[in-house]
């Protein structure tokens, strides 16, 4: 079976007056039609760069995305305009993401107009009908402005927009980070029903690692623009491998008072990504770093089960 | 201990009640200022829509034997010079100026926004040269820039708006690039993108409603500005010249009878410019006020 | 009762009113909680619960717009609320001390953060300007920051945000309150050193024996820094409990719903059925209980009038009057 995505050592790099950060560093991973892959890291391990390369919102310097086949980083403007419709994105801050100035209707309508999937207003009306019950809102709300919805009706409309040309794959970034705890899962179980029915392959950003448990079935963790551990969600978050996963892991607090953890504290924090040092990234904080980690970057090896680490330590 | 009554009603949710029309009048309650300037340009456009028909003498028609009266039942504001009806000439004037200054606002309004949403959406070296353009059309006052473009392009009405027009664009190029700068950094810019708008369709679809508040503000300060530079240089001979109603051309035509003792002649068209441009003054400062961002009452 | 059996700080029936348009909103209605002497108390909430104006109130940094319409705020026998300014300003530092969310914006953007925790240190005590520095860059490096000396000559925006965090609780060690008010403090920072953060916290707060309460919307939090649990929705208090009883039996419908709506990472929790999904809009406007819009085993009077606290076993207190009727849903895992 084909990936729908595949990246292939995507690079990106920014230029901040004279000096060049490379905010994603060789990053290769691919997606399978249907399923939903998490990509995790904290702030500034270039998780969310990654993504909008992927989609082509932000452009690679180097390495290739991979459309169903296809070399997207090749394609030309208009061609990639059109194509738009078959991957899409959902973003983070719901009150930002939606024009303050448009209806509900005209940011979902916009979409098909665009890209031609509406023969005529009776058939667009019926789209639009369909797809606001389709992420259980009330049709009536087509008319409302953003600011006269909810956080999580806004985010809705959102989803709503990037389903609504029936896409293979969707990007979703932070989907829930803005969102209340309460409404957070409603919406994550949204996502899934959605994806089941409608046979799509998510990339899902998130820091949260919660709700990468809940939705995903594959996760990728990043540090410092590369990925460190990669391979199925029970596997990783029950055996995680590289020291970076464990004490991110252990430093999640869980909702359970009777349970007492033996929590790694982390010394120090992750280094500026402009004066990057050889060898792993992590070094300066692992506690079971070895002269050899400082020489060269450790190479991704498959250490059994579908699970992939890049580290030097032999757990 | 319930103080006060609470919102009604009871219980089950409350339906907004409150339309936004109800909230615009509540704003518009909180603003004396731009309750006396909607009034005054109330004023204005009434006369200038209904006076002409209204007023009992021509113009132009020129009445030897009762020049210079003063005013009085039948000349409200007196006559001038040549024995015209001053009121007449006033309201008459109205028409006029009040087209220079929306002919002017609208042509700055259209080409400074189109120029700024551009060049502050794509950067660059364009966004270069046309901020150096800008700076030093600012350079000059515009009063004197509007002179001087009159001066070399001759003195008609529409030479007169485009004068001062040009003096007008960089304000508005630097109010909307100021908004699209950090408008398009916005996630719904970007989501814009991800649906397949094209450039042209994220600036002008998308990010130009949102950025156009100040330059909207700024344009109804520009009415009351283009008032007073347009009747500058008719005052100083330049642009409209005698015997057409302008209301710059009437101050001019009478400061020659100050020294005589007879006052009303410049009096009244004069205070006609400083009303109307006060009037375009105070609602353009309070829509500047009720739409800053401090001011959310929410 | 002794003194020392009295909480430091008794919230009663606290209620504050905000204007919108020609109305008043009532944002806190009848808050009562308290928080006793050492202790870690969790105030939780989602957004709109006046979890913040609680303690902006306790603080006395209500916007000039609010009003308090009822209620006291006691710390220490002195009704906040009655005390003059000067007063106020006194205990501020002193006594209470709060720390909001956005780090950056409560350090002085032009001043070094050594100057910072010095000035906070002669607030508190005599002693001359050299003395008052070196002091500053032994909590800096009390608190976890490594190269005190160099960072403390850094201004806040050459800080990481967990750097700016620790530079608060450093300055608030100088004034060594007795009631601590943690707003969020570890919201948009990195989970690893949110972590760090809470570490130093607890040490810290072992070490000059404060109170905290920690306002929060994370029950993994909740579940592993307190002692005793304070749910607010809407406004009002829906139900306060000792930690443990309070993850081990939810009464209010309220708080079993968050629950049932918490993610974790040890294992993969079900998404809840179509029965729970629920609207979202807060009113402010019910004379009764505010969660009654949302509430499965809402009962007719729960619209009307505003149920009391009532005890239920070992210090659990709830505010509703039918928290016996279960839902089918039962208790949380």
């Amino acid at each position: 079976m084909e990936p729908v995505i595949r990246v292939d050592n995507l690079r990106k790099a920014f230029r901040e007056g004279r000096s060049v950060i490379w905010a994603v560093n060789g990053v290769s991973l691919d997606i399978y039609p249907g399923e939903a892959v998490g990509l995790v890291g904290e702030s500034g391990c270039g998780k969310t760069t990654t993504a909008r390369c992927v989609l082509r919102l932000v452009e690679p310097t180097e390495g290739r995305v991979f459309f169903q086949g296809a070399d997207m980083t090749q394609w030309s403007g208009g061609h990639l305009r059109r194509q738009r419709r078959f991957f899409q994105m959902v973003f983070q801050d719901p009150n930002t993401s939606l024009n303050p100035r448009f209806t509900v209707r005209r940011t979902l309508a916009e979409p098909l107009r665009l890209h031609g999937l509406a023969s005529s207003r009776r058939a667009t009306e019926e789209m639009l009908c369909e797809t606001m019950l389709r992420v259980n809102l009330e049709p009536r709300l087509l008319e409302r402005y953003p600011h006269q919805l909810s956080g999580g009706q806004k985010q809705r409309v959102g989803i709503a927009r990037a389903i609504i040309t029936s896409p293979r794959f969707i990007a979703l970034d932070e989907p829930t980070s803005s969102l209340d705890m309460s409404i957070r899962i409603q919406i994550l179980s949204l996502l899934q029903r959605l994806q089941n029915e409608m046979n799509m392959a998510y990339l899902f950003i998130s820091h949260d690692l919660s709700a990468v448990r809940f939705l995903c079935s594959r996760v990728f963790v990043m540090y410092l623009g590369k990925v460190v551990e990669a391979g199925p969600v029970d596997e990783i978050f029950e055996r995680p491998a590289h020291p970076y996963t464990r004490a991110l892991l252990s430093a999640i607090p869980i909702p359970d008072p009777k349970l007492k953890r033996q929590r790694i504290i982390l010394e120090g924090e992750p280094p500026s990504l402009f004066n990057l040092p050889p060898g792993c990234g992590f070094y300066d904080r692992c506690w079971a770093r070895k002269p050899s980690c400082r020489g060269e970057m450790p190479p991704f090896r498959d250490i059994g089960d579908g699970h992939f680490v890049a580290c030097f330590a032999e757990e | 201990m319930v103080s006060e009554p609470l919102a009604v009603p009871r219980h089950r949710e409350q339906a907004a009640r409150e339309g936004r029309a109800w909230r615009a009048w509540y704003v518009l309650r909180s603003h004396p200022s731009m309750i006396a300037g909607l009034v005054l340009l109330a004023i204005v456009l009434f006369v200038t829509i209904f006076g002409p028909s209204l007023v009992p003498y021509k113009p132009l028609k020129t009445d030897p034997e009762n020049r210079l009266l003063p005013p009085s039942a039948l000349h409200l504001m007196g006559t001038d010079a040549f024995g015209r009806d001053i009121l007449s000439r006033v309201v008459n004037g109205a028409r006029l100026d009040l087209f220079i200054a929306f002919s002017v606002v609208a042509i700055a309004l259209g080409i400074g926004v189109f120029v700024g949403m551009f060049s502050g959406y794509y950067g660059g070296r364009v966004d270069d040269v046309v901020m150096r353009i800008t700076d030093v059309i600012l350079a000059f006052p515009s009063f004197i820039l509007a002179l001087a473009i009159t001066a070399i392009l001759g003195n008609s009405i529409p030479n007169v708006i485009i004068a001062i027009a040009i003096a007008y664009i960089p304000y508005f190029v630097r109010l909307t690039r100021g908004e699209v700068l950090s408008a398009k950094e916005r996630e719904y810019a970007e989501a814009a993108r991800c649906v397949g708008n094209s450039n042209w369709r994220i600036i002008y679809l998308h990010l130009l409603p949102n950025c156009l508040t100040p330059a909207l503000v700024q344009a109804t300060l520009c009415l009351g500005w283009a008032i007073l530079d347009a009747s500058g240089l008719a005052f100083l001979g330049l642009g409209i010249r005698p015997p057409t109603p302008e209301w710059g051309v009437l101050v001019s035509e009478g400061s020659r009878d100050i020294i005589g003792g007879q006052w009303w002649t410049s009096f009244f068209p004069g205070a006609v410019i400083v009303l109307t441009a006060f009037g375009f003054n105070l609602v353009g400062d309070s829509l500047r006020d009720v739409t800053s961002p401090t001011e959310a009452v929410q | 009762m002794t003194a020392h059996d009295e909480p430091l700080l008794a919230i009663r029936s606290l209620s504050v009113s905000f204007p919108r348009y020609n109305q008043r909103v009532r944002v806190l209605d009848r808050v009562s909680f308290s928080v006793d002497r050492g202790a870690f108390v969790g105030l939780v909430g989602e957004s709109g619960s006046g979890k913040t104006l609680s303690s902006l109130t306790a603080m006395g940094f209500l916007p000039p717009s609010a009003r308090v319409d009822e209620g006291e705020v006691w710390l220490n026998g002195q009704n906040l609320l009655t005390l003059p300014p000067e007063e106020m300003t006194r205990l501020r530092g002193r006594k209470i001390a709060m720390i909001f969310q956005s780090t950056r914006s409560a350090l002085n953007p032009m001043m070094r953060v050594g100057d910072q925790v010095a000035r906070a240190i002669r607030i508190q005590k005599r002693v001359g300007g050299k003395e008052a520095y070196a002091e500053a860059v032994r909590l800096l490096a009390r608190v976890g920051i490594a190269d005190a000396e160099k960072r403390a000559r850094a201004y806040p925006h050459q800080l990481s945000g967990g750097m700016c965090q620790r530079v608060l609780v450093a300055m608030m060690l100088a004034c060594r309150p007795a009631l601590l008010i943690a707003d969020e403090p570890t919201t948009g920072l990195d989970v690893t050193i949110q972590a760090q953060i809470f570490e130093m916290f607890l040490e810290i707060q072992r070490e000059i024996g404060a109170s905290v309460l920690l306002i929060t919307h994370d029950l993994g939090v909740v579940a592993e820094t307190c002692q005793r649990v304070v749910v607010m929705y809407a406004g009002q208090i829906m139900e306060s409990a000792p930690v443990a009883s309070l993850f081990a039996s939810p009464l209010h419908p309220y708080t079993r719903m968050l629950m049932r709506s918490v993610l974790r990472v040890d294992r993969r929790v079900e998404p809840p059925g179509a029965a729970s999904v629920m609207k979202e809009e807060i009113t402010y406007s019910i004379l009764g209980c505010r969660f009654a819009p949302r509430c499965p085993v809402a009962l007719p009077i729960c619209w009307e009038q505003k149920p009391d606290a009532e005890s239920a076993e070992n210090d659990h207190q709830v505010a509703c009057y039918n928290w016996r009727g279960t839902n089918g849903t039962g208790h949380s895992g």
